[in-house]
């Protein structure tokens, strides 16, 4: 009985929130293909101790410092082979998916130039809504320094020009 | 609006433009569960120790025991178990495993593999019955299925799944492109049954109704002190479940073999399994067994883009693996791919696709281009993130 608990509960979670810790991982520069081998890999690890995610103050922070750990240590293993680049050899094709795609493609391009660090924390604080506190808890870091890098990296995001277009800068 | 707001915004949209496919949780509890059989097999061996231990110390003891509560699986006349992962069901005794030829069963049989595409075609018979058994935390076919299970019911007390019996008649035009006849696949009653916490799906189909539900509704749990031996197994893989085995004509312990019990019977922690006897069907064992588990598009070791596959075999073979759009062979290249281990082929695109999807298809070598698919992965979607390039 506590298995198939377990089990109903693990599945809930997953399902609830598979789409969105894909997302922030594509969002970290990742290819969605991986994003989803890393985010699969993350919640085999979540499972095997699903006790203490759902028995942890904040079972998100617990499990986005997982998926950020498994991401490192994924990179750390292969090499991705992947360089950003304003202008891909092969042309997309002009259709419906491309054009639908154009937000997603300068902010991917915007996130990029970002460093490694002040993209984790705008993706975690932004995308995945952690706060300051899970934030820290999540990337192992104190929450001064997330607030520091939250900074800088807004200013950063904000200013590229690729995503400039996107944001409504008030007028002095 | 302030800037964390807008970021917010941003960052949302962008994401859902991400197409991100359905979360894998048959996966993810397959995955678990053999990790969990796994474990179980090494306790049971040492609960069987410590039940030997314990026998001796009462029979030294002078103590009479009492009667032994038997748990041996038992099913009707008539019929035989065949199991998989912790579950197993009653079908007619005449049914053999796996008797199919390219694929397409020739009579009524127990199949255990759905994944690999075959090397001809025949014309299924319709009068034959089949049941699927299938791990499908290693195959997506049987993902599929048992995605189509909806109905909850419980199987010893298992969350389980089942798609009721229903009447599958399809109908089909009467000729194809070039006015070719089209091969409508025969009516038949099919039913599902999916327990996502042992990773199994038992898919029936039939001509008749009334074989399908007999044998999905005698689904039950196998009882302690039992497995059922798996399919396309190692000896190690054997040892590992607490069975003892009996290598034959020179099979080491690390190759997939044939085994006597066959794959599905159910026989007690402790037994002898031969492998690598030829108890199968021989034209069977002859057909080579290959999976794509996975294709990436990935940047080649030379530039320019490249896909990396990862390609399961149960012996080792000579291959090519082709990137095929619309039939147009856009990148290949030799491989030699081995068992007991995740072959990665990274293949180089030679010319632009000129579209978002491309099929990846291993080939066997020797044969024709038309009848060896080994396996093929249809719609592998270009990978690279936008912005991303191969330099």
């Amino acid at each position: 009985v506590r298995a198939v608990t377990k089990n109903a509960d693990y599945s809930a979670y997953v399902s609830a929130r598979w789409h969105t810790l894909v997302r922030a991982v594509v969002l970290l520069g990742v290819a969605r293909p991986e994003a989803e081998d890393v985010v699969q890999t993350a919640l085999e690890r979540c499972y095997r101790s699903w006790n203490s995610v759902s028995g942890a103050a904040d079972p998100d922070a617990y499990v986005y410092r997982v998926v950020v750990n498994t991401l490192m240590s994924s990179r750390k293993r292969r090499w991705w082979g992947e360089r950003p680049t304003e202008s891909p050899p092969e042309p997309e094709p002009v259709d419906d998916l491309a054009d639908r795609l154009a937000i997603s493609t300068d902010v991917l391009a915007a996130l990029a130039r970002l460093t490694p660090e002040h993209r984790e924390v705008l993706v975690l604080r932004f995308f995945a809504d952690l706060s300051e506190w899970q934030t820290s808890d999540a990337l192992g870091i104190p929450a001064g320094t997330v607030k520091s890098r939250v900074s800088r990296a807004l200013a950063q995001f904000a200013a590229d020009p690729a995503v400039a277009g996107l944001f409504h800068h008030e007028e002095n | 609006m302030t800037i964390e707001t807008q970021t917010r915004d941003v960052l949302l949209r962008a994401a859902d433009e991400v197409v991100v496919e359905p979360p894998p949780i048959g996966e993810l509890l397959g995955s678990a569960a053999r990790r969990r059989r796994r474990i179980v097999a090494v306790v049971a061996g040492v609960s069987a120790a410590a039940v030997v231990v314990a026998v001796a110390v009462v029979s030294s003891g002078g103590h009479e025991s009492g009667p032994v509560t038997s748990t041996t699986p038992t099913t009707a006349p008539g019929t035989r178990l065949v199991g998989m992962n912790g579950v197993m069901v009653s079908v007619p005794a005449a049914w053999a495993n796996d008797r199919v030829k390219c694929g397409t069963p020739i009579g009524d049989t127990v199949m255990w593999d759905t994944a690999t595409v075959q090397l001809c075609q025949i014309v299924p018979s319709p009068e034959v019955s089949v049941l699927q058994i299938a791990d499908v935390g290693q195959n997506n076919s049987a993902l599929s299925l048992a995605q189509r299970a909806r109905e909850p019911v419980t199987v010893g007390g298992l969350e389980a799944y089942r798609l009721p019996t229903h009447h599958f008649a399809p109908s089909c035009p009467a000729s194809g492109p070039g006015g070719k006849p089209v091969q409508c696949p025969y009516p038949r009653y099919e039913g599902t049954l999916f327990i996502p916490s042992l990773a199994v799906v038992l898919f029936a189909s039939s001509p008749h109704r009334g074989v399908v539900d007999p044998i999905l509704d005698s689904a039950r749990l196998i009882p302690d002190g039992y497995v059922a031996i798996p399919s396309a197994a190692t000896g190690s893989e054997l040892q590992t479940m607490g069975l003892d085995i009996d290598l034959q004509g020179g099979v080491g312990p690390f190759k997939i073999a044939s085994t006597d019990p066959p794959a599905g019977d159910i026989v007690a922690i402790g037994s002898t399994v031969s492998v690598g006897s030829t108890s199968r069907d021989a034209s069977d064992s002859t057909r080579p067994h290959v999976r794509i588990v996975r294709a990436h598009a990935v940047c080649g070791p030379t530039g320019g883009p490249a896909f990396t596959v990862a390609v399961r075999t149960d012996r080792r073979l000579h291959v090519l693996v082709l990137v095929v759009v619309r039939g147009d062979v856009i990148g290949k290249i030799p491989a030699t791919v081995s068992p007991n281990a995740l072959n990665h082929v990274v293949v180089q695109q030679l010319r632009p696709a000129g579209r978002p999807y491309v099929t990846i298809k291993v080939v066997g070598l020797g044969f024709s281009m038309a009848d060896s698919d080994l396996a093929q992965l249809p719609q592998v979607p270009r990978t690279l993130p936008p912005g991303a390039a191969c330099y």
